[in-house]
């Protein structure tokens, strides 16, 4: 079978078997991507500005803490590529290649096997949408034919989100109807942002700068966002203008 | 950077270009008649939209010998996709000789153009027919039945995009996406400073919240924003907040 078909046939399953119900649509995507581009995972995360909440998702464990991880670290190559619009191949993360990002190259060695690392922007017109990110246990780049692959996996992907937005046509109030993957509530998001939001008022400092002190100490303390922001909110833990 | 590094570079930006570049619903409406080509379903792919008053006009097409078909068919009001969208149901021809009298104006321009079968697919949206995939092919071909479903499941994805995009007044899915996770972001966020301030627990926050929402006659969400930008002091709400616990 062409090469591509078998990209089209893969995808489009995802597509079916999410069904009506698009809670699953992100995901099953993110696994058709592992098995028709040939990679080790694959990880989805659509967002519409970097300073709020970003909702991901992932074919396994690795490739979801691979991109907590840059969330946390607020580096990487998946941030890069929504920030530029442009894609962002990485031959080795762990090589110098990855010495763009230091904390992530020097702590991506804990994931596991996490080698060659390429992501691509998800954006429809002027509007990044997020984008999406597969890794390979080995180094070396994405030969030209996988690039192509990976076009059609990022049409397939576009299409099936701009369609889940759909809604039941002519329903009233369909409109503002969001789909069901972004509706489910994300239990971890919403813990960062109440942590957020209790250390704006701790160092009396915008948004921005809490999130970049719980960073920190996430980082510094090797701990992902989610525990710090857990102790936060327990008043386990308390930032103080300094 | 070495050479090696800089072609590499070089041969990524040519490839973006091609694979990502901008948005734009045409060209992927054209890419999904190629990837029916690429499934082996067809020779030839073409999209057809009903509009909201019933009538069809072409999409996307893989070349123009099927968009001619196409709107030929439209013009004569005769031809398979017609038949598809007229009785909702999946049209095909395995031989385009034999189709003289049941299409007598569509089949000989079919041969004509090399295509000795075609088959039409319905598009459909709760149950009603809004467009039609038109697969031609020039010689006999037995696309697998997963081939086939994928070319169908695209060109679902196509016609409900399209609508999407030209629903009136409706803000992108783009926009969409931001403001949703903005606004989640806001109230869990003015949640938790409100809490920190107040020394209450989430829901006591989420409860003053919504209070002062309701009192001031505005949205949750517009509540959530101006606690975050201090336009809305929240150590006064945290008192208010205290006085209702």
């Amino acid at each position: 079978m062409h090469d591509l078909a078998r990209v089209a046939q893969l995808m489009a399953q995802a597509v079916q078997e999410a069904g009506h119900d698009s809670s699953r649509l992100p995901q099953l995507l993110c696994l058709a991507c592992v098995e028709a581009l040939e990679v080790h995972g694959a990880a989805m995360t659509l967002m519409g500005d970097p300073k709020y909440r970003a909702v991901s998702y992932a074919s396994d464990n690795t490739a979801a803490e691979l991109e907590e991880l840059q969330h946390t670290l607020g580096e990487g190559p998946a941030l890069d590529a929504f920030a530029t619009g442009q894609p962002v191949p990485v031959g080795d993360l762990t090589g110098p290649e990855g010495e763009r990002w230091p904390v992530l190259s020097s702590t991506a060695h804990g994931l596991g096997p996490v080698r060659g690392v390429f992501s691509f922007p998800l954006r429809i017109g002027e509007l990044p949408l997020g984008m999406l990110t597969v890794y390979r246990s080995r180094p070396g780049h994405l030969e030209p034919a996988a690039m192509t692959r990976v076009g059609v996996a990022l049409d397939a992907i576009r299409l099936a989100l701009i369609a889940s937005f759909h809604g039941e046509v002519g329903a009233e109030g369909a409109a503002d109807r969001l789909p069901s993957w972004l509706e489910q509530l994300d239990v971890d998001g919403i813990e960062v942002d109440q942590a957020i939001g209790m250390v704006m008022v701790q160092l009396r400092a915008p948004a921005d700068v809490a999130l970049s002190r719980l960073r920190g100490h996430a980082f510094a303390q090797g701990r992902p966002m989610t525990a710090v922001a857990r102790d936060v909110i327990a008043r386990r833990l308390r930032f103080s203008e300094d | 950077m070495s050479r090696g590094q800089a072609e590499l570079n070089e041969a990524y930006a040519s490839l973006t270009e091609s694979l990502i570049g901008d948005y734009d619903l045409a060209d992927l409406l054209h890419r999904i008649t190629e990837y029916c080509i690429i499934l082996g379903v067809a020779d030839g792919a073409g999209l057809v939209i009903a509009d909201s008053r019933g009538s069809l006009r072409d999409l996307a097409y893989s070349d123009e010998g099927v968009r001619q078909l196409g709107s030929a068919q439209l013009s004569w009001n005769e031809g398979p996709c017609v038949e598809c969208v007229r009785e909702g149901r999946a049209v095909g021809e395995t031989d385009l000789t034999g189709a003289g009298t049941r299409w007598p104006r569509f089949a000989p321009h079919a041969r004509l153009a090399g295509y000795t079968s075609v088959r039409a697919l319905p598009l459909r949206v709760r149950q009603a027919t809004v467009g039609v995939l038109s697969l031609f092919s020039s010689a006999p071909l037995s696309p697998t039945p997963d081939a086939l479903s994928a070319a169908q499941i695209f060109a679902d994805l196509a016609i409900l995009a399209v609508l999407q995009d030209q629903a009136p007044g409706r803000r992108t899915v783009a926009e969409r996406i931001t403001r949703a996770l903005q606004s989640r972001s806001a109230i869990e966020r003015a949640k938790g400073m409100l809490a920190e301030a107040g020394g209450l627990d989430m829901d006591e926050a989420f409860s003053g919240i919504r209070r002062h929402a309701h009192e001031t006659g505005r949205g949750l969400t517009e509540v959530a924003q101006a606690l975050l930008l201090g336009s809305v002091d929240v150590h006064v709400l945290a008192s208010q907040a205290h006085g209702h616990g």
